[in-house]
C-alpha cells in the first residue's frame, strides 16, 4: 500500500519553517484527492456515494481446493467466487462422471451464513443420461457452513443422478458470510 | 467539494498557532465530516456504510444500445444494468413479435475471457414462445447474451408472440 505521507518532519527545539509547514499540508490533502494514494481504514461511512473505479476484489478460483460430491471423475472443475463485503457470487460449471450421491461443493474457502431459512441460493442447469440426454433446472441450498448441496432437477429435490452416468452442472449463486 | 487548506504561510514570517491548527482541522473535517471528495487509488476497508449508493456504473438504461436481435417488432423492450466493480448485473425484459429462431441482446461491456461459454451459462430465465412458457437459460459470450427458448435450445417459432426475461450477473473484463 502506497499511503499518503507528509515531506517534513519538525525537530522539537528547531526553527520551524513556513514552507516546509505549507508542504505537509499539501501532500496531505493532495494524498487524499489526487487519487495516487492508498488508504487502510477500519470502517468507512459515505454521506454520499461511494464510486468505485476500478474491481471490489478479484475473481478467484477454487475448483482445485474444494472437494465435489456426487462426481467420481472430472472433465471440468470450473468454480470461481468474487467476494463483495460478505457477499460471495459463485459461478460454476462442473462436469464428469457421477458417483450416485447427492453433488455439491464442499470445503469453501469460507463459512456461510446460513441460519435464515431454507432458501434457494442459485440455479443452475443440470444434464445427466440417466435415461436421457436429460436438461433439468436445478438448485443450491446451503447444507453447511463450508458446503453447498446440488439438486439437480429442482421440480423434484429428491433426485440424485445415479452412479456412472455423465452430470453436469452450471449456473451461478450468491451466499453471504456472517 | 475540494479539500481546501485555511492558511498559505509566508516563509520568514511566525507561524500562527491558531492558523496552523486551523489547517489541521480543515483536513480532520474534510475527511471525517463529510466536507470533500475523497479521490484515493486504493482502500483496504473494514466495512463501509454508504447513505445513498454504492457502484462504478448507476443504475443505467441500456434499452436502445442492448440492440436485441430475434425481434422484428416491439411491444417492450427493457434492458437496465449497475456496474460495481467489474461485476455487472443485468435485469431485461422483451417483448413482441419474433423473428428468426433465436434471441440475443449485446453485452453493457465484455465479459471477462473466464466468462465465456460453459461457466456463464445463467439461469432464471422466462420465454414464451407463441403462447408457450419455459424456464430457460442463456449464455454470456465476449459481447453478447443469448437466450435459449428452452432447455433442449430448441428454435423460437418465426413470426410469432416472443418473450424473453429475465436477470443475471458477470465479470467484465
Amino acid at each position: 500500500m502506497n499511503y499518503p505521507t507528509v515531506p517534513n518532519v519538525f525537530t522539537s527545539g528547531s526553527t520551524a519553517i513556513a514552507a516546509n509547514f505549507n508542504a505537509n499540508y499539501s501532500a496531505l490533502a493532495s494524498g487524499l484527492t489526487d487519487g495516487t494514494k492508498d488508504i487502510n481504514i477500519n470502517s468507512l461511512c459515505v454521506a454520499s456515494t461511494f464510486n468505485v473505479v476500478g474491481d471490489m476484489d478479484s475473481l478467484i478460483y477454487i475448483g482445485s481446493t474444494i472437494t465435489f460430491p456426487g462426481w467420481s471423475s472430472f472433465n471440468d472443475q470450473l468454480v470461481y467466487y468474487k467476494k463483495i463485503g460478505k457477499i460471495y457470487l459463485i459461478y460454476f460449471y462442473v462436469s464428469g462422471t457421477s458417483s450416485g450421491v447427492s453433488p455439491g461443493f464442499s470445503s469453501l474457502p469460507f463459512t456461510i451464513n446460513y441460519g435464515y431459512g431454507p432458501f434457494s441460493y442459485g440455479f443452475l442447469l443440470a444434464k445427466d443420461n440417466n435415461g436421457g440426454p436429460n436438461n433439468y433446472i436445478g438448485q443450491i441450498i446451503v447444507n453447511g457452513s463450508n458446503s453447498l448441496q446440488i439438486f439437480p432437477n429442482y421440480s423434484s429435490n429428491s433426485y440424485i443422478t445415479p452412479n456412472g452416468k455423465t452430470l453436469s452442472v452450471q449456473g451461478q449463486c450468491v451466499v453471504s458470510t456472517s | 467539494m475540494a479539500l481546501n487548506i485555511s492558511y498559505n504561510f509566508v516563509d520568514g514570517s511566525p507561524l500562527n498557532a491558531t492558523q496552523v491548527n486551523q489547517n489541521f482541522e480543515d483536513i480532520v473535517n474534510a475527511t471525517l465530516n463529510a466536507n470533500a471528495i475523497i479521490n484515493i487509488n486504493s482502500a483496504a476497508i473494514g466495512s463501509i456504510n454508504a447513505a445513498l449508493d454504492i457502484y462504478t456504473v448507476q443504475l443505467t438504461d441500456f434499452s436502445s444500445a442492448s440492440s436485441p436481435t430475434g425481434w422484428s417488432s416491439f411491444n417492450n423492450k427493457f434492458v437496465y444494468y449497475k456496474k460495481l466493480g467489474k461485476t455487472v448485473y443485468v435485469w431485461f425484459y422483451i417483448d413482441g413479435t419474433g423473428s428468426g429462431t433465436g434471441a440475443s441482446f449485446s453485452l453493457p461491456f465484455n465479459s471477462s475471457a473466464i466468462m465465456y461459454g460453459n461457466i456463464a451459462l445463467i439461469c432464471g430465465i422466462v420465454t414464451n414462445d407463441n403462447g408457450s412458457i419455459y424456464t430457460s437459460v442463456g449464455g454470456v459470450s465476449q459481447t453478447a447474451f443469448t437466450i435459449q427458448k428452452d432447455l433442449n435450445n430448441d428454435s423460437f417459432t418465426n413470426g410469432t408472440y416472443r418473450l424473453c426475461q429475465g436477470y443475471f450477473f458477470y465479470e467484465a473484463a
